[in-house]
């Protein structure tokens, strides 16, 4: 017999079913925009379909654009059947799933539209059961944010019967300082706890993989550190432009863009110490402690340790492909950098003076995104010079996109009579390892904070240690004139980056 | 005559073979094959049985746990026959440019050569990885070399549904449980579904709290006698019930319908629940006057083994209801 605690699910079985996911209303601002479409409605229809939801759950969608609320199932549909991916569109599913789905046409400038917020979610309530628990998610501009915490808050929507959160997408502002106000912003209305920061990048599978790899295994953690650990490269490359986003990417750039949050937040993931559990706060401390040991460059280490690009004009595949001041809605003198790179010092027992490399750029070569670490060379060459054709060290590739997996690199013996080593890789391929189809980034997340599981999302603190670790760089690029375009776009990036890490006899891994 | 030695040869002669295949096909350098193995997998299955089907099964499972796998097919005569042959099983993942290869035996015994069949075995299992025995064919089971064939593995799965009497079914199983050894019966792995959904409904605290106040619950059936599927269902609930100290007696009704063709449990309007099978896959969900509709895939023998090859350790919930279950069987007899 197994016994269960007074208010506890005695039909819930941990090991056969997934997680338990309690009656909820989703509020999602910002309905009518690209990310509801392309990301967010996917991912609540697979939960859907994998029947992770539970039967008391609604989505209610806002934006200024009027419609019915059958429009905006339609419409749902049709992106749901357009961005789904790795996975069947189930009619049955869908029907069931769009029962649940309601629109409400509101500016969130304007006061009105939480009290009629209020009593829209009041009425869905009653007819879905959602239990008074309710997930809002902001996927509007950056800077209505503000304005819609406190909107929420006036109204009283912030507290009720059930649980209230609170989603935030990047950019967490802009600065150290301006992140700042908009923490202070949201805290008048929620709670820290109930504040989740979205990073979606630690939400793919490969990045969870890092802590699996790390702590679940006994054979890397002794070698993770300094004696053994030449240095890191981080890569998030897309050969993609920017895509009819030029006039948001000018203000953001590489840097803020990528490094600043999910590049940052990648390193601490692979460089943190073991947390005591796998509790929320106790793996998000361990990369908050991580981040503040990061050490922070002064102005005149910035020429040295960061380097700025950006993309040029080329031919590509037998087509022209525009330079950066040639998109649309670029400044054709921008100083907007396509392509940021910088060496990171942690300044702990772990790894001091090791150095990490990371890179992002836009229009280079290919879409890869990975974590290269590279061993220090064997400290004796048994085999004499000439065995092998250049010393190779012992590299373990962290693939997060595509073809997520893992590849350690070593010297093997060439077959024959001669003692001639070559490299060979030993391949772990998360994809066609486990055939099971891999959750999207967003299905994670959303499942993550409608069921309180914090862990893969950024705290305040976290996300002040990144801007820390940035601002002194952007401060120094703001002041500067870079003489751009500085790269040619399908190459891997400006020459000034190769002679970063060639200061410390490093070059940079072709992924 | 089959010697292990000679089947391990075979086999890594067949990935030198692969290697080069798939070399001169490919002028990609680093193309390759990919050799994948998570368990040895050993499946004892009837000659009569089709072995495309059976094939299917074991490749699609491979996907997702990559195993060595050893198909054992009796052949119901008195002559010795022990046969093998070895082949790959291979995939190229969409968009990749390595195949994904594992490798499977099979081996043809009589019945009179199923003593020789743990020594051919046992030398073929992969080491420091798990050994499944999933048996199909429930005579096994009363055959003198099934313990020492059971010996081999670390998991044992069968199917109570493949059984004339479910009451034998669940007597063996309980005995199995005594032992060390992890068993799993793929006829509780097929009532999954049914039990995730009755648990979502009461993270509804209304519900939650109206347990004690169950007036009703009944598993209805609608084959002519319930099948194990139905009882475990029963048994289980039985279980939960009682864990949080309800006296309610979950009780099996004929019905019109599949195998379960509904779960209700009542609380005299507190919190009144239904899920009730619509065809075709399709589940009505009531709870507390809100109906949903949800969805269950088609039962198969390969999504309760994939279900089953995910599990590495006991499952209390169903070493609970296996001795409930075997109530029931005899309450019915």
């Amino acid at each position: 017999m197994v016994n269960h605690m007074a208010g506890e699910n005695p039909f819930h079985d941990p090991l056969r079913f997934e997680r338990k996911v309690p009656e909820c209303a989703v509020v999602i601002f910002g309905a009518n925009g690209d990310l509801t479409k392309r990301k967010l409605m996917p991912a609540l229809y697979r939960l859907a379909f994998e029947r992770r939801l539970s039967p008391g759950f609604a989505v209610i969608g806002i934006s200024r654009t009027p419609m019915s609320d059958d429009q905006f199932r339609e419409k749902m549909r049709e992106s749901v059947q357009k961005f789904l991916e790795d996975s069947p569109f189930d009619e049955n599913v869908w029907s069931s799933f769009a029962q649940g789905l309601f629109y409400m046409a509101g500016n969130v400038d304007d006061a009105k539209c939480y009290t009629d917020l209020k009593q829209c979610l009041e009425g869905v309530e009653k007819q879905r059961r959602t239990g008074g628990n309710v997930l809002f998610y902001l996927s509007t501009q950056p800077s209505q944010y503000g304005p819609t915490a406190t909107g929420l808050g006036v109204v009283g929507l912030n507290k009720g019967d059930g649980w209230r959160r609170l989603v935030v997408e990047k950019p967490f502002g802009h600065d150290l300082a301006s992140s700042r106000e908009l923490s202070t912003t949201l805290h008048k209305v929620f709670v820290e706890e109930d504040l989740y920061r979205i990073d979606h990048y630690l939400g793919k599978e490969t990045v969870q993989n890092i802590l699996a790899l790390r702590f679940g295994n006994g054979i890397f953690e002794p070698l993770w550190n300094r004696r053994y650990i030449s240095h890191v490269q981080i890569t998030a490359a897309e050969s993609i432009g920017v895509e009819g986003r030029g006039a948001y990417y000018q203000e953001a750039g590489a840097l803020r863009d990528m490094i600043q949050n999910h590049l940052l937040q990648v390193m601490a993931t692979v460089t943190m110490e073991p947390s005591a559990s796998f509790q929320p706060n106790s793996v998000r401390d361990e990369r908050s402690k991580l981040l503040r040991s990061v050490r922070v460059m002064r102005p005149d280490e910035v020429a040295r340790y960061a380097v700025a690009g950006q993309y040029g004009p080329a031919r590509l595949g037998g087509e022209n492909v525009p330079g950066f001041r040639q998109e649309q809605g670029v400044d054709p003198q921008s100083q907007t950098d396509t392509y940021a790179a910088a060496t990171f010092f942690i300044d702990n027992w772990r790894w001091a003076k090791v150095p990490f490399y990371i890179r992002s750029g836009k229009r280079l070569p290919k879409r890869v995104s990975e974590i290269s670490i590279q061993f220090h060379e064997a400290p004796h060459a048994v085999f004499g010079n000439g065995f092998a054709e250049k010393a190779i060290p012992n590299l373990l590739i962290l693939r997060i996109q595509p073809e997520e997996g893992v590849s350690l690199k070593f010297l093997s013996k060439r077959p024959g009579t001669g003692m001639t080593l070559r490299p060979v890789s030993m391949d772990f391929n998360y994809g066609s390892s486990f055939g099971e189809r891999s959750p999207s980034a967003y299905e994670t997340l959303l499942l993550d904070a409608i069921t309180g599981d914090a862990t893969l999302y950024t705290r305040q603190d976290m996300v002040e240690a990144s801007w820390a670790v940035v601002e002194p760089i952007l401060e120094v690029w703001q002041t500067s004139r870079f003489n751009f375009p500085n790269y040619a776009a399908g190459s891997w990036g400006p020459t000034a980056s190769d002679v970063m890490l060639a200061q410390h006899g490093h070059v940079w891994r072709k992924p | 005559m089959v010697r292990p030695e000679k089947i391990l040869k075979e086999l890594s002669n067949l990935w030198v073979d692969l290697g080069h295949e798939q070399q001169q096909e490919s002028d990609t350098a680093g193309a390759g094959v990919l050799r994948a193995c998570s368990m040895t997998f050993v499946t004892i299955a009837d000659e009569s049985e089709d072995p495309s089907n059976l094939g299917e099964t074991v490749a699609m499972l491979m996907k997702e746990h990559p195993s060595r796998s050893v198909l054992i097919r009796l052949r119901p005569c008195d002559d010795q026959v022990l046969e093998s042959r070895v082949f790959a099983q291979c995939w190229m993942p969409f968009g990749q440019r390595r195949q994904i290869c594992c490798e499977q035996i099979e081996i043809t015994a009589s019945l009179a050569s199923l003593d020789d069949v743990p020594g051919v075995v046992l030398p073929l299992a992969v080491a420091d990885l798990p050994v499944i025995l999933w048996s199909r064919s429930p005579r096994l089971f009363d055959m003198p070399a099934f313990p020492r064939i059971a010996a081999m593995c670390d998991k044992l799965i069968l199917d109570t549904d493949a059984f004339t009497s479910e009451q034998h079914a669940f007597d063996l199983l309980s005995a199995e449980l005594k032992g060390e050894r992890l068993v799993a019966d793929l006829a509780w792995s097929r009532i999954t579904r049914w039990r995730e959904t009755v648990s979502q409904i009461f993270v509804n605290e209304e519900c939650l709290n109206a347990l004690p106040s169950l007036t009703r619950v009944v598993v209805e059936y609608g084959s002519a006698k319930p099948k194990p599927e139905a009882i475990y269902l029963a048994a289980w609930l039985q279980n939960c019930l009682s864990a949080v100290g309800s006296k309610t007696h979950v009780d099996l009704l004929h019905s019109e319908g599949p195998v379960i063709s509904a779960v209700t449990l009542s609380a005299g309007g507190t919190c009144d629940v239904s899920i009730r099978s619509a065809g075709g896959g399709a589940v009505e969900v009531s709870a507390n006057r809100l109906s949903t509709k949800s969805f269950f895939p088609e039962p198969s023998d390969y999504l309760a083994l994939q279900e089953e090859l995910s599990i590495t350790r006991r499952d209390p919930a169903f070493d609970a209801a296996v001795p409930v279950a075997s109530q029931y069987a005899r309450q019915l007899q």
